[in-house]
């Protein structure tokens, strides 16, 4: 009887030496350092025990005070409303770039022309949110180029509008990027094939490419509005007329030290922005089983 | 010749009549002139970018043509939108809409065209029954076979009563042992439809079996079009003869009682030939596999050829022997069982290859 092993011969791995479990641990050091203990911190000086001077003792006396506050609740409004209508606005000028890049051959895609008007297209996504808001005071703030050519711009980047548009550039590329990746994997010739059978764009864009594209449209939407509800700089730039949240945050610690205060309006944009990757994370997948039932 | 609108309205399938696709300033397709009578298939064939694909989407809408016409059913189509020109598409790849139902990806044009819902359901059901799928009417793109997918796919293109078929590779996708099967399937399904169908393939045994008539194409061009027996049997040119018979097409004169090959290096006498009057001018023999046969014994006369084997392929019942001789490759079968030299001397098998009489122009 062969007494040989079938399984081939077993040298040293890595696998071998180090459990699965410690790598990753390892691997989510990085992770649990940066993300978990200050999250940690806040949400303790957020209750009051925190590090000093958020550490008198438990209370919920910070959210009381957050949520009672008119200019808390104005702030997280507009915060809300620039989140999610600039990543709207957005998603309007992006679908039919990615759509029709969708159609473009591989070898069209790479020309240097395209190239050059993709970098360009994803530019905001390099530039700091502080230098964004420097673009629309420098386009249509009091002495911007736009004011110039007409009044009705001037002034415009400190009102909501302003603000809006500011975001709207901001959230531009974090809306493109996923989703044309999503559309260049669609086969062309799914519309192709619809229109050969009787259907108007329209009827494909409805019934074939909306479908197959609609749960990366919801998951990109939430995350990039989930970014947009956290990003400082550029409101901080515009910050002397529309307030939003991150603003709130800071000026807490920076008028006074407030950090139980701060903390607490930190905890609860960071709820915002996870409950907006979670609520789209279910969406996309809730969007992916209505699609297949349809 | 131009194209008037009396002979557009006389076709009563499709007609394309010197079809110019360019991309740039490339000729994807160049004068393509051909037509397909209803309930009859037409093979587009040819080797790899070769503007088969291009012709068929042209005909669906999907290309716009540079110069040249395309009339369906007797209405020229040339511009007309791909929803109004009434084909129905089988991309290669089946194209199936995968989040949607067997029995709703065949819905799906005539819900587009606004067929009532119990025409609509009767026809989904009159196609799940002819292409055998009714038992995965429910079931995804995703949970089918690939014959399957093809089937859905052609009852997809079938169900909006196309005037014009348009297949692209149908079989590709599929595994070489499904294809015997599919390919008699499919046969029998286009025979049930009673379009005009364009069938893509650069597979000859496709082309052959499934094709009234074949149109070969070269860069862009028709190298010739007719029925398949036409070609097989006197075949434009070497392209034609390689690629629909793996043939050779060697050009000859007549010396008395043979046909002079390889300036004179081989002399095949007249009498071991069939004689065909060809369409092609030039005279010619037609050597297919079968048409040689190595000969041990041959005297040393010039009715034999000395040969080099350079490729021994053993395919079951026979083997596939490529040979150089002259400079020229040829190509011959012979039993399995059969030892093979290096050097071999080859003669034509009497009876099995053809001499193509070339009519004076």
């Amino acid at each position: 009887m062969p007494t040989g092993s079938l399984s081939a011969p077993r040298g040293l791995r890595f696998g071998d030496v180090l459990p699965g479990a410690f790598v990753l641990v390892l691997a989510l050091a990085p992770v649990l350092l940066f993300s978990v203990y200050p999250v940690a911190v806040l949400v303790a000086n957020s209750f009051g025990v925190g590090i000093a001077p958020a550490s008198g003792g438990f209370t919920l006396e910070h959210y009381d005070r957050a949520f009672a506050s008119k200019s808390v609740s104005s702030a997280l409004g507009n915060s809300v409303l620039v989140a999610i209508g600039s990543v709207c606005i957005s998603l309007g000028l992006v679908l039919p770039i990615v759509l029709r890049q969708g159609k473009r051959s591989a070898a069209r895609r790479e020309r240097a022309s395209a190239s050059a008007a993709d970098t360009l297209l994803a530019l905001p996504m390099a530039l700091p949110g502080i230098i964004i808001g420097f673009f629309a005071i420098v386009l249509v703030g009091r002495t911007g180029l736009l004011g110039l050519i007409w009044e009705g711009f001037s002034g415009f980047a400190y009102v909501f509008g302003g603000m809006l548009v500011a975001y709207v550039y901001f959230s531009f590329p974090r809306v493109l990027g996923p989703l044309r990746g999503a559309a260049a994997a669609l086969d062309p010739a799914l519309a192709e094939c619809a229109r050969t059978l009787g259907a108007s764009r329209v009827r494909v864009f409805a019934t074939v490419t909306l479908p197959m594209l609609l749960p990366a449209v919801i998951e990109t939407c939430a995350t990039a509005s989930a970014v947009a509800l956290g990003g400082y700089g550029t409101v901080a730039t515009l910050s002397e007329g529309v307030r939003l949240l991150p603003l709130n945050v800071v000026n807490e610690l920076t008028t006074g030290y407030r950090l139980a205060d701060s903390s607490t309006l930190a905890v609860l944009l960071a709820l915002g922005a996870v409950a907006a990757i979670a609520v789209g994370r279910l969406l996309s997948r809730g969007a992916k089983w209505a699609v297949s039932r349809a | 010749m131009t194209i008037v609108p009396e002979s557009l309205a006389a076709h009563a399938g499709l007609l394309i009549e010197r079809a110019t696709v360019r991309y740039g300033g490339t000729v994807a397709a160049g004068e393509i002139t051909l037509d397909v009578a209803p309930g009859e298939t037409v093979a587009l064939v040819g080797p790899s970018g070769c503007g088969k694909s291009t012709t068929l989407r042209a005909v669906a809408g999907l290309v716009p043509l540079s110069e040249g016409r395309i009339a369906i059913r007797g209405l020229d189509v040339t511009r007309a939108a791909p929803p109004s020109r009434g084909v129905g598409l089988v991309p290669q790849n089946y194209a199936l809409f995968p989040h949607m139902s067997v029995a709703a990806n065949i819905a799906y044009g005539m819900r587009a065209r606004r067929v009532p819902a119990t025409k609509r359901q009767r026809t989904v059901d009159g196609l799940l029954e002819l292409t055998s799928l009714g038992h995965l009417a429910d079931r995804r793109p995703d949970q089918l076979s690939g014959g399957q997918r093809q089937r859905v796919a052609l009852a997809r293109a079938l169900a909006v009563e196309p005037s014009v078929l348009l297949l692209d590779e149908p079989m590709a996708a599929l595994d070489p042992q499904l294809r015997g099967g599919l390919r008699r399937e499919l046969a029998e399904l286009l025979r049930a439809a009673d379009s005009a169908t364009l069938l893509v393939t650069h597979d000859q045994r496709e082309a052959l079996a499934l094709g009234q008539r074949i149109a070969v194409l070269r860069e862009g061009r028709i190298v010739q079009f007719g029925t398949a027996r036409e070609l097989w049997n006197d075949p434009a040119d070497a392209l034609v003869a390689d690629f629909l018979a793996g043939s050779r097409l060697l050009d000859a004169h007549l010396d008395g009682e043979h046909a002079v090959l390889f300036d004179g290096r081989w002399r095949v006498p007249l009498d071991g030939l069939v004689k065909r009057t060809s369409a092609h001018g030039r005279t010619r023999v037609l050597m297919r596999p079968e048409s040689l046969m190595i000969v041990g014994d041959a005297p040393r006369d010039q009715t034999a050829l000395d040969a080099e084997v350079t490729h021994t392929e053993f395919v079951g019942e026979a083997l596939h022997i490529t040979l150089e001789a002259a400079g020229t490759v040829l190509t011959i079968r012979t039993p399995a069982d059969v030892g093979v030299p290096r050097h071999v001397r080859v003669a034509v098998r009497p009876g099995h290859a053809s001499l193509l009489i070339g009519s004076p122009n």
